[in-house]
Parts: structure tokens; C-alpha cells; sequence
């Protein structure tokens, strides 16, 4: 797979990753082409060994965490200015929602949440993060009640 | 709101389109003319302390070898300094690996930072010593020249010039750097430990 074939696939999936742990657009863009930069030098050293989408959220979560090293901002539960392009009003009142209550999770949830909303499998995102399977799939039931009670709240 | 809905939800937000891929090997060009420039400026910095070691040993000929080692002493603390704190000495290599997984990832790099703590507070005291060092061995050729007197003083002044710069400033700078560093290492331990509590 070559690189600009890659850019391709995941940049909307990074981005959004990025976006929903920091929600602030200019620093989620920022996160996700350190991302691609990081993938650009080292896929020529890429073995096989998990599959690329695998290896990409790894570095995208690692670049997420190593935010705290660069900035004393820490992502916090307020609604991004601009989520995208205005789309019907009650859903995307219901997108912004969505990211301030992500945001309001810890930063590891926040990861957890944000790669399962992506739709990776519940194994990868065990591999992606270090976590046991078990473990994984019990905390993303309790992060989705969560954020479902905040929904509820919310009514 | 249902599970189905929150990820339904998600998926409805519209394609955020890919920045050119041109936008992207632009920063990389700006990174690699970063570590140039670096470098460069380290190379710059290193000759012109060779150059300032000679011309001291050429232009001033002390007639003691305790003053020019003094010198030369003092020299290597302030470029130690400059370069270590500038961080043009990686103190601690940045290499970690990126793509591994985050738990073993954010592992590696609350090592790294507190490698770094240490390394930094070792750099300091070993700054303040060459400093010392080098000052004491730099006036005894003057010294001998002086009255019982003035080399009391001259000795004194300078004891406590260290004595100073040992009790006060160092543990100053040191609880300063030390700040910044405890808090983003107390921070990352606090994301590890979201890892294990269940």
C-alpha cells in the first residue's frame, strides 16, 4: 500500500479521532498530519506483523497522548466551534453534544470510545491501547451508558 | 439515546477531505531544516568556544598552569551549560517508539521524563562545581602575588561568591525545572493509571 494510498484511506478516521480527544479543529489537523508524518518515515521500516489500519491508530493515539507534553491546554469538555459543514440542525446539535461529552471522559476512554465509534474491531482496539480484550470490551459498554445517561440528562 | 444511535450519530458527520498531500511533505521539509539549522548552530557554538579556549592560551600567557586550567575549567562548565540546557545535547535520547501500544508507549516515556529530571539536576551540580573549581584554581596566581590580606579577601569573597551560588541559586533553579518536569510526569502517571483501574 503506498503512502498517498494510505492518506487516503485513514485521514478522515485520524482526523476525527484527533478531533473528538482534543475537540478544537486546527489542533486535531495539527495531531493528524504529526500522525501521517510520523507514518510517512516510518512505513518503509513497517512489518506486517499487525495490519496497517492497526499501526495507524497506534501512532495516532501515542501523538493524542504526547498533547500533554506540548501544551498546557488540556482537552476539555467545551463544543468545538466548527464541527464541519452545517448539516441538519437537530443532528448536528446532537454531533456537538457528542464531542463535549467525549471530552469529558479521561483521556484513555476518550481513546477507547473514539477508536470504537470508528468501527475498530474491540480485539485491535485492545491491541492499539495495551488493554486486555476483557477489559476493553467492558469499559466501552460502561463509557456508551455513560455518555447515553448524559444524552439522557440532556432531554 | 441507544448505543446504535451514538455510533449512528458519529458516522453522520460529513468526510473531513484530506489536506494535499503537497501540505504535508511541506512540513516535513520545515522539520528537516529545523534539525539544520540546529545543527548549525551547535557547530557555530562549539568552534567559537575552541576558538575563545585559544586565543586565551595566545593572547594572556599566565605564567602558572593552575590559572589556564582554571580558565579552561570554567570554560567547558559554560559550554556545558549552554549546549545541555539549550538542548543541543539530546541528555536523553527522544527516541522512543512511536508505534507501539499506547499503555507500553506512555511506560517509555514517564522513564524517559524522569531520566531527564535526574540528568538535569546532575548537569546543574556538575555546572556549579567546574564553575567553582575552575574560579578558585583561576586566582591563585594573583593570589600569590597579593598581601595576607587581599588574598583573605580575595579568598573569602570568592567562598562566598560559591557558598552562594551553592545553597542559593542552584537549589532555586533546580526546584524550578523540577516544577514543570514533576507535573507533566505526576500528569502522564495519571493517565497510566486510568490503564489499570477497572
Amino acid at each position: 500500500m503506498s503512502f498517498e494510498n494510505i492518506y487516503e484511506t485513514y485521514w478522515g478516521n485520524v482526523y476525527r479521532i484527533c478531533m473528538g480527544y482534543v475537540n478544537d479543529a486546527d489542533w486535531a489537523k495539527d495531531i493528524a498530519q504529526e500522525t501521517f508524518i510520523t507514518v510517512w518515515q516510518q512505513l518503509p521500516a513497517f512489518r506486517n506483523e499487525s495490519s496497517v489500519g492497526t499501526w495507524i491508530f497506534r501512532i495516532a493515539s501515542n501523538h493524542c497522548l504526547r498533547q500533554i507534553e506540548k501544551s498546557r491546554r488540556i482537552p476539555s469538555g467545551t463544543i468545538p466551534d466548527q464541527v464541519a459543514e452545517p448539516i441538519a440542525p437537530d443532528i448536528e446539535g446532537n454531533i456537538r453534544l457528542l464531542y463535549k461529552y467525549i471530552g469529558e471522559l479521561n483521556e484513555t476512554d476518550r481513546l477507547i470510545i473514539l477508536l470504537e465509534l470508528e468501527n475498530v474491531k474491540q480485539a485491535e482496539i485492545a491491541g492499539i491501547l495495551g488493554l486486555s480484550e476483557s477489559n476493553t470490551r467492558v469499559r466501552i459498554y460502561r463509557i456508551k451508558e455513560k455518555l447515553s445517561q448524559k444524552f439522557k440528562s440532556n432531554e | 439515546m441507544s448505543d446504535i444511535d451514538i455510533k449512528a450519530l458519529w458516522q453522520q458527520q460529513p468526510a473531513m477531505p484530506a489536506p494535499a498531500v503537497a501540505e504535508l511533505l511541506a512540513r516535513v521539509a520545515k522539520l528537516k531544516k529545523k534539525t539544520r539549522t540546529k545543527l548549525a548552530v551547535t557547530n557555530v557554538l562549539l568552534v567559537a568556544t575552541c576558538i575563545f579556549i585559544v586565543s586565551i592560551g595566545w593572547l594572556y600567557h599566565p605564567r602558572m598552569v593552575t590559572t589556564r586550567l582554571g580558565i579552561m575549567l570554567m570554560v567547558i562548565a559554560m559550554a556545558t551549560y549552554l549546549l545541555a540546557y539549550n538542548r543541543i545535547i539530546p541528555l536523553v535520547s527522544n527516541k522512543s517508539n512511536i508505534d507501539q501500544d499506547t499503555h507500553s508507549y506512555l511506560q517509555q516515556l514517564i522513564r524517559l521524563r524522569q531520566r531527564q529530571e535526574f540528568l538535569y539536576r546532575t548537569m546543574l551540580t556538575l555546572y556549579f562545581i567546574l564553575l567553582s573549581a575552575g574560579l578558585c584554581l583561576y586566582f591563585i596566581e594573583f593570589a600569590a602575588r597579593m598581601t595576607m590580606l587581599w588574598r583573605v579577601v580575595t579568598y573569602g569573597g570568592t567562598a562566598c561568591w560559591v557558598l552562594f551560588n551553592w545553597f542559593y541559586i542552584r537549589p532555586r533553579i533546580i526546584k524550578k525545572q523540577q516544577a514543570g518536569l514533576d507535573d507533566l510526569i505526576s500528569r502522564l502517571q495519571g493517565i497510566y493509571e486510568q490503564f489499570t483501574a477497572e
